[in-house]
């Protein structure tokens, strides 16, 4: 068993993006494989900062980790079962601490026995509630959805005209063979609504399947249409036992878990989506929200992931803190409650397609990227289109970068005017101007050479948003 | 499962048992996937949980319809629109015989249920007769897309361990794992032989060697060339140039000049080049087929996606 773990989650081979740096590798991997490097007891330390602080601000509950309290020998002992060849080094460490792990957070035996006592209850407790929602609660609070995907409908409506604009364009000449008058009709008009300086960037791409140029332009509409039906309710009024801090720090661990196991930033962006769709629907105490995230990483994995990391590979990073029947449990839980509807469009392909529509260069669509990705933190971000937030991030990067921001040929394949997009720019550049202080995952990965370095770019003053 | 009467076997699929079912309210007779759930396995298999997802999304006359998924702590259950047969049975009772039109036809919808899958980003990944349902109205309707997924755009490294042999591309069976929607273009051109010679396969290749040699006897062996990147495929070799010696009309007799062109332009081995289903739908093999074929919804049917 164990070598099957260390082969689907080390070796595992990795997908490869097209045009842009794989991921970091050796940085990433380096903090799980060596945990003595003084980089990761430097971030141990962080992490456990973070969680104490956590710790602190709710009653001394320990929301993402229940181990919390786990003294170091049981903890390295625990590492050695698993990871045993690897972690013999760190025996004598003060602070050892498998950042994937944050819920083992190794204190001081000072902590350790309040940490103990209460993981032990938050553990009883977690077996027997893992899939209960109380009956009440739930209607009321998919009332609430009700109501609110009503909202959705009318506004699904009113974006009708909005994205008329581009609604019907064709790219290959012989597309509208089956088209009715109505739609040859519709074509003309929105072929006239063309920008004059449009860009045609698919057109160049016809011979390369690898684009897809044929379907980029179809797909990326229906994309749109599509991302209506999965906008996410707020929810947190309802989720008495959870915070926005709570979720970012969720947020900041699965990025963890994305490098570790070397996932497609897709599998990333799918899961947070689904978590917070999923909270949306389902109140849950705070014992769980590392459970639903990890089985949410688990489910977009096999919905992207060309070999998913196994059950035993999830276990171990939530360092056993569930057992293997909760965590299935909790995945046909997730799926049932959502529906399997898990084809969702994410702002990550949004943002990739429109830097490509604005020719962007690979540090550009970096930038980018990085500003992407905070954004997920961001519990308020949540209720902004994932087409939204990413043209937000392009319009954010090509100010940075002081270049026109926002040409006639992004507006078509957005089908957003520049007014509609500078406040989300305008936001996501205040985030990032103040981001969770502990919360580092994200600017470190960033701030690797391979993704050259742009978490190191300064944000703008607000005055270059007026 | 009192909603469902269990009638018979029909099949195993990629991943469950398959019956045939009835509704005990409404009677209406469906399809079952039996999909066991083990707590010792890795829960959801990835197959089912993309073919439910994919066909949730996908709803189209010539995609089979998932009406419903029950689940239960032991197992999951999809609930699909039952048909008659599948192409591969329909040979079986054609009698080494199909009239020309019902070959277009069949054709002309296998190439719409592609292109709407591919519009909305999905490639089937495991086109071949068994995986067509054909129904009583003659209507086809891809299934089983339990290899299915989701692609991006731009493209990223899929397994290139996709589709029954004999309807892989020659890309893929050269390991190439950097693949779109051409890969599901290869299988509808095998499969259209098929049908044009009622149900002879056409490279009923052994493995990926036989599979190969089959390939290039009939188009010619592809050379760097022609097909700009092939020695660089993960698994390429160097294979004995063949020179095209069969004609098109020896190869698909019973089919017309206009039907050939078409097959000729699906079978192209270097993927950039192979046709796609939006520009198979426009050509001019499919301009005599009857409306309600083309248009089954009338006129405006071709405006709802």
């Amino acid at each position: 068993m164990m070598n099957v773990r260390r082969t689907k989650s080390q070796h595992k081979p990795h997908e490869p993006e097209q045009a842009q740096p794989n991921q970091v590798k050796s940085s990433t991997q380096i903090p799980i494989k060596i945990p003595t490097t003084s980089q990761n007891t430097l971030k141990a330390t962080t992490a456990s900062q973070v969680l104490v602080q956590v710790n602190n601000n709710n009653n001394n509950n320990n929301i993402i980790g229940k181990r919390q309290g786990d003294s170091l020998q049981d903890a390295t002992q625990k590492r050695r079962a698993a990871f045993g060849d690897l972690t013999n080094a760190c025996k004598d460490q003060n602070v050892v601490k498998d950042p994937l792990k944050k819920g083992k957070v190794i204190v001081k035996t000072g902590t350790t026995k309040v940490g103990k006592k209460k993981t032990v209850t938050a553990k009883s407790d977690g077996q027997e509630k893992v899939d209960v929602i109380t009956d009440e609660k739930l209607t009321s609070l998919q009332g609430i959805i009700e109501c609110s995907q009503k909202s959705v409908k009318s506004s699904e409506d009113s974006c009708g005209s909005q994205e008329s604009l581009v609604s019907c364009s064709q790219e290959s000449g012989n597309k509208d063979v089956n088209s009715s008058d109505q739609d040859q009709e519709d074509k003309k008009e929105s072929e006239q609504k063309k920008p004059q300086a449009f860009d045609d960037v698919d057109k160049e791409n016809l011979g390369d399947p690898v684009q897809v140029a044929v379907y980029a332009f179809d797909i990326f509409q229906y994309y749109k249409e599509r991302e209506l039906k999965f906008m996410v309710t707020p929810y947190l009024s309802k989720q008495t036992s959870l915070t926005s801090n709570m979720r970012a720090i969720l947020v900041d661990w699965l990025v963890e878990v994305q490098e570790n196991f070397e996932l497609n930033h897709e599998t990333l962006y799918l899961a947070v989506k689904l978590v917070d769709t999923y909270l949306s629907y389902k109140k849950i105490e705070k014992e769980h929200l590392q459970l639903v995230g990890a089985a949410s990483v688990f489910i977009s994995c096999k919905f992207d992931e060309r070999c998913p990391p196994l059950v035993e590979d999830f276990l171990y990073i939530c360092d056993d803190a569930y057992k293997r029947r909760e965590f299935l449990t909790m995945e046909r839980t997730i799926l049932k409650t959502i529906g399997f509807d898990i084809g969702m469009p994410l702002s990550y392909r949004f943002l990739r397609r429109y830097a490509k529509c604005a020719r962007a260069t690979i540090e550009t669509l970096t930038l980018a990227r990085f500003v992407l990705e905070m954004s997920l933190m961001e519990y308020n971000f949540i209720t902004y289109r994932d087409s939204e937030l990413a043209a937000g991030a392009l319009m954010l990067t090509l100010k940075m970068n002081d270049t026109d921001d926002w040409t006639p040929t992004l507006s078509y394949y957005t089908g957003y005017e520049r007014s509609h997009i500078l406040p989300i720019a305008k936001a996501l550049n205040a985030y990032i101007a103040l981001p969770p202080k502990q919360l580092t995952t994200i600017r470190s990965k960033y701030s690797h050479k391979v993704f050259y370095e742009v978490a190191k770019t300064q944000p703008l003053p607000d005055s270059a948003f007026d | 499962m009192q909603k469902y009467e269990k009638l018979e076997k029909i099949g195993e699929g990629t991943y469950g048992t398959v019956f045939k079912a009835k509704n005990r309210e409404t009677q209406e007779v469906v399809a079952l996937k039996r999909v066991r759930l083990d707590d010792d396995d890795e829960g959801v298999p990835s197959s089912a949980l993309r073919e439910i997802c994919l066909l949730k999304e996908l709803r189209h006359r010539n995609i089979v319809r998932l009406h419903d998924v029950l689940h239960s702590e032991k197992k999951l259950t999809l609930v699909f629109e039952y048909s008659d047969q599948d192409l591969k049975k329909y040979f079986d009772t054609c009698n080494g015989e199909i009239d020309s039109d019902t070959v277009k036809s069949f054709m002309f919808q296998l190439l719409q249920g592609l292109a709407f899958c591919h519009r909305n980003n999905v490639l089937h990944r495991d086109l071949k007769p068994q995986n067509l349902l054909i129904n009583k109205n003659g209507e086809l309707k891809l299934a089983d897309f339990g290899l299915a997924r989701a692609f991006g755009i731009p493209v990223r490294f899929y397994s290139a361990e996709v589709v029954t042999l004999w309807y892989r591309p020659p890309d893929v069976l050269f390991g190439a794992k950097m693949y779109s929607t051409s890969i599901d273009m290869w299988s509808a051109g095998c499969i259209f032989a098929e049908m044009a010679n009622a149900g002879r396969p056409l490279f009923p290749g052994n493995d990926v060697d036989d599979q190969l040699k089959r390939i290039f006897k009939l188009l010619g062996t592809p050379t760097e060339e022609s097909w700009p990147g092939l020695t660089q495929l993960p698994d390429y070799k160097a294979y004995q140039i063949y020179h095209v010696t069969t004609t098109w009309q020896q190869v698909v007799p019973r089919l017309n000049s206009k039907g050939r062109e078409l097959l000729q332009k699906l079978l192209v081995c270097n993927p950039s080049e192979r046709l796609s289903a939006e520009d198979g739908l426009a050509h001019s093999y499919f301009a005599d087929l009857s409306p309600a074929i083309k248009f089954p919804d009338g006129p405006q049917s071709a405006l709802v996606r």
